[in-house]
């Protein structure tokens, strides 16, 4: 297959820009967060119990809806400000699909197909189980591991590395305990910009480079290949749909109206195109390096892979005795 | 793999002022950048981003400006201080690692230059010194646009493997003779007159997949417009790009056209209209129908202007 510039590029740059203005709100609200947010407050709200804990992280994104993109810079502060890994874990995996914007975007694509409901159901349903059990994975393992499963920018503010033993210094570094303190706005706002914008670079550098990798995998997929994946057995097609939603990088909000596009393919395979996507693609695998360690994204990832594919396959099995034969899911007739 | 290094002061501090000058010039170059592209209608020459983001790039773009024009204010101010104070308190002022408000007097001992070991992973995380490559691949996108790439269209190559000029079955079966179709005879033919239809590009192309929407549009006349991409001399297809979101997720959708006379002067992309008789004929694989038009003349190509979407007629 013929390798083109041009092509290359749009794709690249259309990734780029698409992501920007979520990115910039994510770094934006992640510099409020850091500032205004007293240290630890947050910890104090969010249930000790690690299972309700967990659990109001996957519902999150119902009051804080955010993309996949702009989720990882606020998810980070997030961490620093002292909410569990399991709660950030279980916003980041299911606060880009359980949101009101992506719960309309679901229903609006489908409901010409006649599926808009059994959609919208399934695919919050399942994105709430993969996340909850994901985070909770996480969770047992930070609790056996502590913050070797993250990196330095994202641990707890009270367990930085930089709180040296056997110096007379105090537990938390100055510039880390600000938030909460009485300041002048201009001095507020400078802390903001600094926050914000160093959020801003790190993660759109990780954008950038997820894009070029996702913008090369693309060039080697078309229509036609989607077309033959569909036509396929249900795990190779429901496997294939998943491959593909790493590979194309699509945005939360939209990516609905992609899948039911897909007219030849069955809903459980659009299902794990939906629930997949929005949890893991080749962008956030690198913009994951940025708040975890090595470990940690592959128990994330595995644990998502894994669930996506054994619940789509469920669904597929059960989705005729379920909602019955539907619309949309035809082959092309002959 | 665990190793030490120290934070020593001169040097630390360049980077930390080289860092934070890189950050506000990159990122400023963005938000400007996004600001230009939206005011000169760079995405839609180039059908990269569906209108809806628009407005969220060109707000996403004021916020960073706004954010790197307090940055500035506050490296300059924090530069300030740090002349002031170079001759007696430089050597507690280190780059420890964080990034320090500004006034950069943290107040926190670091041990004047002293080693200390981070203990963990060898793929942990560390971001003190100076790692120019990031402000590299952040100017790329800048460097694209100054550059005007990419350009608009799909490329010839990309049609190709997307099944633009696939094989048709040979001799080409009318629907009449296919298996189970329903034998209507076309008004054209009993009337002798050209029956018109008003129908969408999207929906023309649709209509290939199914049975009753081929037998409803064939032998009916149809004017589309989309973009051209040549098959052969008499033969050629129409296009237009499907974008639900960006360019990252576009799909060309397709109809072929034929011609009584060789095409001359059309180039790649170019928009044109056609009206002609829609008919549908199987590929040589048997696996799908492609919807055809065929010219009475070759007059009946017309340039036309540019569709902002695949559903404008």
């Amino acid at each position: 297959m013929e390798f083109n510039v041009n092509d290359f590029l749009q794709s690249f740059v259309s990734i780029v820009w698409e992501a920007f203005p979520f990115v910039v709100l994510g770094a934006l609200i992640a510099g409020i967060l850091e500032e205004v947010v007293p240290q630890q407050a947050i910890s104090k709200i969010i249930p000790k119990n690690t299972i309700l804990a967990v659990g109001i992280g996957s519902c999150l994104g119902l009051i804080f809806p955010m993309c996949e993109c702009g989720i990882v810079p606020v998810m980070r502060r997030l961490l620093r400000k002292g909410l569990p890994l399991g709660t950030c874990v279980a916003y980041m995996l299911a606060g880009p699909v359980i949101n009101p914007i992506v719960i309309s975007s679901t229903w609006v694509a489908f409901q010409k197909h006649g599926i808009g409901p059994e959609m919208v159901g399934l695919r919050t349903g399942m994105a709430f189980v993969v996340a909850f059990i994901a985070a909770s994975i996480v969770q047992f393992f930070y609790n056996r591991d502590g913050n070797k499963l993250l990196t330095r920018s994202a641990m707890p503010q009270n367990d930085n590395p930089f709180n040296l033993p056997g110096l007379d210094s105090p537990q938390v570094h100055p510039s880390e305990i600000r938030a909460g303190e009485k300041r002048p706005l201009s001095r507020r706002l400078f802390n903001i910009s600094e926050t914000a914008l160093h959020d801003f670079k790190d993660i759109m550098v990780f954008l950038s480079l997820g894009a070029v990798l996702a913008s090369f995998a693309k060039m080697y997929l078309n229509a036609k290949m989607i077309q033959e994946i569909s036509t396929g057995f249900p795990a190779g097609t429901i496997l294939g749909m998943m491959i593909l939603s790493i590979i194309m990088c699509l945005c939360s909000e939209a990516d609905a109206f992609v899948a039911a596009s897909f007219k030849t393919m069955a809903p459980s395979a659009k299902l794990s195109f939906l629930v997949l996507g929005p949890m893991f693609d080749l962008k956030l695998l690198l913009m994951f390096t940025r708040v975890f360690r090595r470990k940690t994204i592959l128990i994330i990832v595995i644990s998502v892979f894994i669930q996506v594919f054994v619940y789509s396959l469920a669904v597929h099995y059960l989705w005729d005795s379920l909602f019955g034969d539907v619309a949309g899911t035809t082959s092309v007739e002959l | 793999m665990a190793h030490s290094h120290s934070h020593a002061g001169g040097e630390g501090q360049g980077n930390y002022f080289l860092d934070q000058i890189f950050t506000v010039l990159t990122c400023g170059a963005l938000g400007v950048t996004a600001i230009v592209m939206v005011r000169n209608r760079f995405f839609e020459r180039t059908n990269l981003l569906d209108p809806w983001f628009f407005t969220p790039v060109m707000l996403g773009g004021m916020a960073i400006v706004l954010l790197v024009v307090i940055r500035a204010i506050a490296v300059w101010k924090l530069s300030k201080v740090t002349a002031t104070n170079a001759d007696g308190t430089a050597g507690n002022t280190n780059d420890c690692g964080f990034d320090h408000p500004q006034g950069f007097a943290c107040g926190f001992d670091h041990g004047g230059g002293a080693s200390h070991s981070h203990g963990g992973d060898d793929d942990h995380d560390h971001e003190h010194g100076w790692a120019p490559w990031r402000y590299i691949v952040l100017i790329v996108p800048v460097l694209l646009f100054l550059l005007n790439l990419p350009r608009e269209g799909l490329s010839e190559t990309r049609l190709k493997n997307e099944g633009a000029g696939a094989s048709l079955a040979n001799p080409r079966r009318p629907l009449s003779l296919a298996a189970g179709a329903v034998v209507v005879l076309p008004k054209s033919i009993l009337t002798g007159k050209q029956e018109e239809v008003v129908v969408g590009f999207r929906e023309l192309a649709e209509a290939a997949a199914k049975r009753m929407s081929r037998e409803n549009l064939e032998g009916k006349y149809a004017t589309v417009r989309g973009q051209f991409y040549r098959l052969g001399d008499k033969e050629f297809t129409l296009y237009r790009v499907n974008m639900t979101c960006c360019a990252a997720d576009a799909v060309p959708l397709k109809v072929r056209i034929e011609t009584p006379d060789v095409i001359q002067n059309l180039k790649h992309g170019t928009w044109i209209s056609v009206k002609g008789e829609v008919s549908f004929a199987l590929t040589a694989k048997g696996d799908e129908y492609v919807p055809i038009i065929t010219l009475a003349s070759n007059n009946d190509i017309q340039p036309t202007e540019k569709a902002r979407d695949v559903d404008e007629p």
